[in-house]
């Protein structure tokens, strides 16, 4: 168990600056995911933990040791990779066992500790197969039960779900969030997927181009977006996104466009009139609304049916917008639809830059 | 029969006819030749069926022919994959991959050198006298040092010019297969508290196994067909110490006897000896 701590880390290939400046402190037992798109230097990072790249400068602390000069094996962690890079020769058995026999643990020890692990990934059956006899999910399965033999004091995770199909993703997702719960590992995740980020994590680390955007709570993430790219990556379907001006009127404060006008409660934005903003509402946010005048009323052009709910997609003057409702209640398509902003639901980002216009006080009372 | 079908008849008969003719014509003529006591000095001869093959039971020289051929294969095929084994796991840790080009790229020059000029190079290199290698020994005891002169030393100097010759090869091949392996199996293993040369002994090379078997086969081809070598640097001497079966062949043949029958039947023999061989070989590593 060990806790870790990055220090001012920052990654070049030539003079191609991947990661300028990370800092992180990862608790001890905490799971903790880097999510991100493609290229944000998530990958990069954990490689650099790993000891699979080298540190261009900073510090990176694990347990209570610096380990920037160590080589991976001194470093007391253990990592699942994407396509499982299992040592395709070996057997599963070993495979599993390869780690405790260059160690020169006893063979009557590694016989018991590989009993244990394959009980409770369940991989009895398979010990004695070669990896390619074996499916894509049995393999992972393998892969993760050779990074749990050692008992590591850290995890590491790259993508190890991306290569599954949908289902088995989900399966393996399950089982991986009761593993943790059961070893309590401090546990480092990457991956792109923001499902697997909001269910497993503890804390989300959101990356964008090499920079961590936001940490915190995935209910934190999702419900206060520090920024309007945290606030399109997180979510499905993906937050609607209109342009807009503040205005203010009679002291009603306002953000208007040439489709639409909408009341705020400026107290919990720092805006001022005459500012050019982006609103931001969730899809799920949008709720049917058959008022004379609600705020957005458009065509419905398109209903995506996904059981439960239904995606709709109607256009308010330039922009297209979505609204999940009730599969019951979806409307029809060339219908005209009314739809409000819940209470409390919207977000405000400055066009500029990008970062959210809700109030400091306010984040903080939510957090 | 319509175009289709008949297509690859035309590509194939002319050059299976030819093969025939230039591969198949010199071998019947060999295996008849071996029933017969034919020789260099008469146009005279007779069929005397297996004579010549229950001859060389009782051959010493024949005996001590085939024991040099095996000593022969068994030295050049794992001294080569040895040297390119070991060099090539040396560039891939070591190098980097530019230098490893370069390297590759000298490495090459060994095994563009014609074998006959490689040996004549090399035999003058070994020179009692003159030679660079042998210019260390002289200097310091002041006395000559013929190693092609000695028999127990003239196989391996011999050999030696082999592996130089097809080691330095393989080994570009070696890192080249090196390069091409995924590379999360040796990460892994490298988290797995793997140190570099367990790397290479436990993953890597077991994972180029069905090429290095292909590799040595090939090896094991080639220094079956070291005649001219062998012929520059030693003829096959001192007395018959590197005397192969090929060597000892020709020398029957063209030598020192003429007896042309005797010598294909040799030849007959170890054509028949190394497809034996080569075919267990093969069944038991594919298994």
């Amino acid at each position: 168990m060990a806790e870790i701590i990055c220090r001012n880390i920052r990654k070049t290939y030539g003079a191609i600056e991947v990661v300028p400046d990370f800092n992180l402190h990862v608790r001890d037992h905490e799971f903790v995911v880097f999510l991100g798109p493609s290229g944000c230097g998530k990958s990069t990072m954990l490689r650099m933990m790993a000891g699979l790249e080298n540190i261009t400068s900073g510090e990176l602390m694990i347990g209570d040791k610096v380990v920037n000069d160590l080589e991976p094996r001194d470093r007391g962690i253990a990592m699942v990779f994407q396509n499982y890079a299992l040592y395709p020769h070996m057997t599963i058995r070993d495979n599993i066992a390869f780690g405790l026999r260059r160690l020169k643990v006893s063979e009557a020890e590694i016989t018991a500790r590989t009993a244990e692990v394959t009980s409770v990934l369940g991989l009895e059956p398979y010990l004695d197969r070669k990896p390619t006899e074996l499916s894509g999910g049995q393999q992972q399965r393998v892969a993760i039960a050779r990074a749990m033999i050692k008992t590591p004091d850290v995890f590491l995770f790259d993508e190890p779900l991306s290569n599954l199909d949908a289902k088995l993703r989900a399966t393996m997702r399950e089982e991986i969030a009761r593993l943790h719960k059961k070893l309590k590992t401090t546990t480092v995740y990457v991956t792109h997927d923001q499902m697997e980020a909001m269910t497993l994590a503890d804390r989300i680390v959101l990356m964008k181009a090499g920079r961590i955007e936001q940490i915190g709570s995935p209910e934190e993430i999702y419900e206060r977006p520090v920024s309007r790219f945290v606030a399109g990556f997180i979510g499905t379907p993906a937050m609607n996104f209109i342009d807009a001006t503040v205005m203010s009127e009679h002291g009603q404060c306002c953000v208007v466009n040439n489709e639409i006008m909408l009341a705020l409660d400026g107290t919990s934005f720092n805006v001022e009139p005459g500012q050019q903003v982006v609103l931001g509402v969730r899809p799920s946010d949008l709720v049917q609304d058959a008022t004379v005048t609600p705020p957005l009323s458009g065509q419905c052009d398109l209903i995506e049916y996904h059981g439960d709910h239904a995606l709709v997609s109607f256009k308010v003057g330039t922009s297209s917008l979505h609204a999940l409702v009730a599969a019951r209640k979806r409307p029809f398509e060339g219908e005209q639809v009314n739809f409000a902003i819940r209470e409390g639901a919207a977000h405000l980002f400055d066009q500029k830059t990008g970062k959210s216009l809700l109030r400091e006080s306010q984040s903080v009372a939510a957090a | 029969m319509n175009r289709q079908s008949s297509l690859p008849f035309v590509f194939l008969v002319p050059t299976i006819a030819l093969l025939a003719i230039l591969a198949l014509t010199p071998t019947l003529y060999a295996l008849s030749m071996s029933f017969t006591d034919r020789s260099l000095f008469s146009p005279d001869f007779n069929y005397i069926g297996f004579e010549n093959y229950l001859q060389l039971w009782s051959d010493r020289r024949f005996l001590n022919s085939a024991v040099v051929s095996v000593k022969w294969e068994v030295i050049t095929v794992t001294g080569t994959m040895i040297l390119a084994v070991g060099l090539g796991v040396l560039m891939f840790e070591c190098a980097s991959p530019r230098a490893r080009n370069i390297y590759c790229l000298i490495f090459l020059i060994p095994v563009l050198l014609p074998r006959v000029c490689a040996a004549f190079v090399w035999k003058f290199a070994f020179h009692p006298l003159y030679g660079i290698v042998t210019y260390p020994y002289r200097a310091i005891t002041g006395k000559p040092l013929d190693l092609l002169a000695d028999p127990t030393s003239a196989l391996m100097v011999v050999a030696f010019v082999d592996i130089w010759q097809w080691g330095f090869f393989f080994a570009v091949i070696i890192v080249k297969l090196l390069e091409s392996l995924p590379p999360q199996p040796i990460e892994a293993s490298r988290l797995d508290y793997a140190r570099p040369w367990q790397i290479h002994f436990y993953i890597t090379i077991p994972m180029l196994r069905a090429p290095l078997i292909s590799l040595a086969l090939v090896k094991a081809i080639e220094s079956l067909r070291s005649f001219d070598l062998i012929y520059v640097m030693t003829r096959g001497g001192p007395g018959i110490s590197t005397e192969t079966l090929d060597m000892y062949a020709f020398s029957q043949g063209f030598i020192e006897s003429g007896k042309i029958g005797y010598a294909s039947s040799i030849a007959v023999f170890m054509l028949i000896l190394t497809i034996v061989a080569f075919t267990i070989i093969w069944k038991k590593v594919n298994k």
